[in-house]
């Protein structure tokens, strides 16, 4: 009998913003194909544990290997196992759903039935962070060059900014400073900004200080957001009605749901 | 109301938003079961209280459940409650700040001056159904995005069709929160034609209605074909439709958007 194919969201860090559908999917698993990252957060949550004999059979996915790994995984499903990919945050926001998907495509695989389990975001789960920056419509933006030319990316900056989106940027360690450029082009520079590194990770992410929120304003970015690469971060602007006040003496962000007045609702 | 029972050891009040996610309690996230098992109320709109599983509304002394319509009353009471010095949870399907209460609780929170360190206050993020629906469809969200809602009880038309002109020459992937209501099928028209003016006729959508539960339905149409999904009863208040782009494909029931397919991989 065949197998199941899935691919599982786990959230954007430690297993504490997992669903429950998502940890049953992999420990249940016959094999999980994991990054070293995602393996570590799953481990340090006591979802994986190596040394138990019941723990699924792990495979490291690493850059380059993908499609052979993916290949592997559809001959095993068909043998009858039970084969989950892990992406960080949800598999549908620059993960690699679209890989499995295009692969079967390709290679005519219509007796697999591929299953999504859907996750928390880096960009909500840092919006939680800081209050409720993103409750007004929002624009996800990758900056990575890697599969978008510049000109397409600032296109799209200068379309989501003009029309008023909040907007929640990833991948924003090369290009941060050239897209704050575009920004403040249709932005005023009291707008509030805050850059989230490693949310939800403590200090099992990549960035040598570890989880860190920091705020600024659009027009008085610290150099330190744009000097110091660091993966994992996230960067949530607001829009001209998102502002900063103060409940029980901690910051928060609020973008209002679009200009209407609490007091006459 | 008060009582010692129901306070929290200090006296002072703690109050929760969290996002339950597409309603199912498999697709809770443990943060958001913990909370909801260790505060002494919940507050929520019936639907979604409906949907808790008993191991959660059995664990609470309280359960405060109101129609969809009273969005400021119930988040008042979930503020007043918890300023009492009770234990509350907010909760709301999707996530708490996507066209959620979040930020109403932080405004209303902000106008009652509350001294530091007198109420503990966190958002517990959850599955969005943005997400939720895209992964029905399969990876049609691979790609930069925008959530637009086509609801104008908060924001004037003027401005969602602005912003609907501004994202869809502009390559993102569009997911419409409350496309339709009898009340303003105008709206869902007035998007249709707007995306009609900039994209494919062929460029595939999906709608999703009610992802994950026990009455979900999906149908994958194309832009063209729309318009007249507004007669179909999957297209409601709570579905949630995706707009591919031109790199948006369909194989075997299933929406692909790839991101840099030919170069992501060694392929």
């Amino acid at each position: 009998m065949t197998g199941t194919m899935s691919i599982v969201g786990i959230g954007p860090g430690l297993p504490e913003h997992l669903t429950q559908a998502a940890h049953d999917r992999i420990v249940t698993a016959d094999a999980v194909i994991v990054s070293s990252l995602y393996q570590s957060f799953l481990e340090s949550g006591d979802v994986l544990n190596p040394e138990d004999p019941d723990s699924p059979e792990l495979i490291t996915s690493a850059q380059g290997e993908q499609t052979a790994l993916a290949r592997t995984a559809f001959e095993r499903v068909r043998a009858g196992e039970d084969i989950v990919h892990v992406s960080g945050g949800d598999p549908n926001v620059y993960g690699k759903s679209d890989l499995l998907f295009a692969i079967a495509a390709a290679d005519g695989v219509d007796e697999i039935d591929i299953e999504v389990l859907p996750g928390v975001t880096a960009a909500l789960g840092g919006a939680a962070t800081l209050g409720a920056p993103l409750t007004s419509d929002f624009a996800v933006i990758s900056l990575s060059e890697r599969h978008v030319a510049w000109t397409e990316i600032e296109q799209r900056l200068r379309a989501a900014t003009r029309a008023g989106f909040a907007l929640a940027i990833y991948n924003g360690w090369r290009q941060l400073e050239r897209a704050f450029g575009v920004i403040r082009d249709h932005r005023p520079e009291t707008v509030p900004v805050a850059m989230l590194t490693d949310i939800a990770r403590g200090d099992e992410g990549r960035a040598p200080t570890g989880e860190s929120v920091a705020t600024a304003t659009l027009g008085s970015i610290p150099e330190a957001w744009l000097t110091r690469p660091t993966p994992g971060t996230t960067v949530i602007v607001g829009t001209e009605a998102t502002r900063v006040i103060e409940i029980a003496g901690r910051p928060r962000l609020v973008t209002p749901r679009g200009d209407f007045d609490v007091e006459e609702l | 109301m008060t009582t010692a029972d129901h306070t929290t050891t200090d006296g002072s009040g703690r109050l929760v938003a969290v996002g339950i996610g597409p309603g199912h309690p498999d697709g809770m996230t443990y943060r958001a079961r913990q909370v909801l098992t260790s505060v002494d109320q919940i507050v929520g709109y019936q639907t979604y209280v409906d949907l808790l599983p008993p191991a959660v509304t059995d664990a609470v002394d309280t359960v405060y459940a109101t129609p969809m319509t009273g969005e400021v009353d119930r988040t008042e009471a979930a503020v007043g409650r918890a300023l009492d010095g009770h234990a509350v949870a907010l909760i709301g399907s999707g996530d708490p700040n996507v066209y959620a209460l979040g930020g109403l609780a932080l405004e209303l929170l902000e106008s009652r001056e509350i001294a530091p360190d007198t109420l503990d206050f966190e958002i517990v993020p959850g599955v969005p159904a943005a997400q939720s629906c895209a992964a029905r469809l399969g990876a049609p969200l691979v790609t930069d995005t925008v959530s637009i809602s086509l609801s104008d009880h908060l924001t004037p038309m003027a401005d969602i069709e602005a912003r609907l002109k501004a994202v869809a020459p502009a390559g993102f992937a569009i997911v419409l929160y409350n496309p339709w209501s009898s009340r303003r099928q105008e709206n869902f028209q007035r998007c249709c034609e707007i995306l009609l003016d900039h994209r494919d006729p062929e460029t595939p959508v999906g709608i999703v209605h009610g992802a994950g539960r026990a009455d979900e339905e999906t149908a994958i149409c194309t832009l063209a074909e729309l318009p007249a999904m507004g007669e179909r009863d999957i297209l409601d208040m709570t579905a949630t439709v995706i707009v591919g782009t031109e790199e948006t494909r369909v194989f075997d029931e299933h929406m692909l958007t790839p991101r840099g397919y030919d170069t992501k991989y060694d392929y």
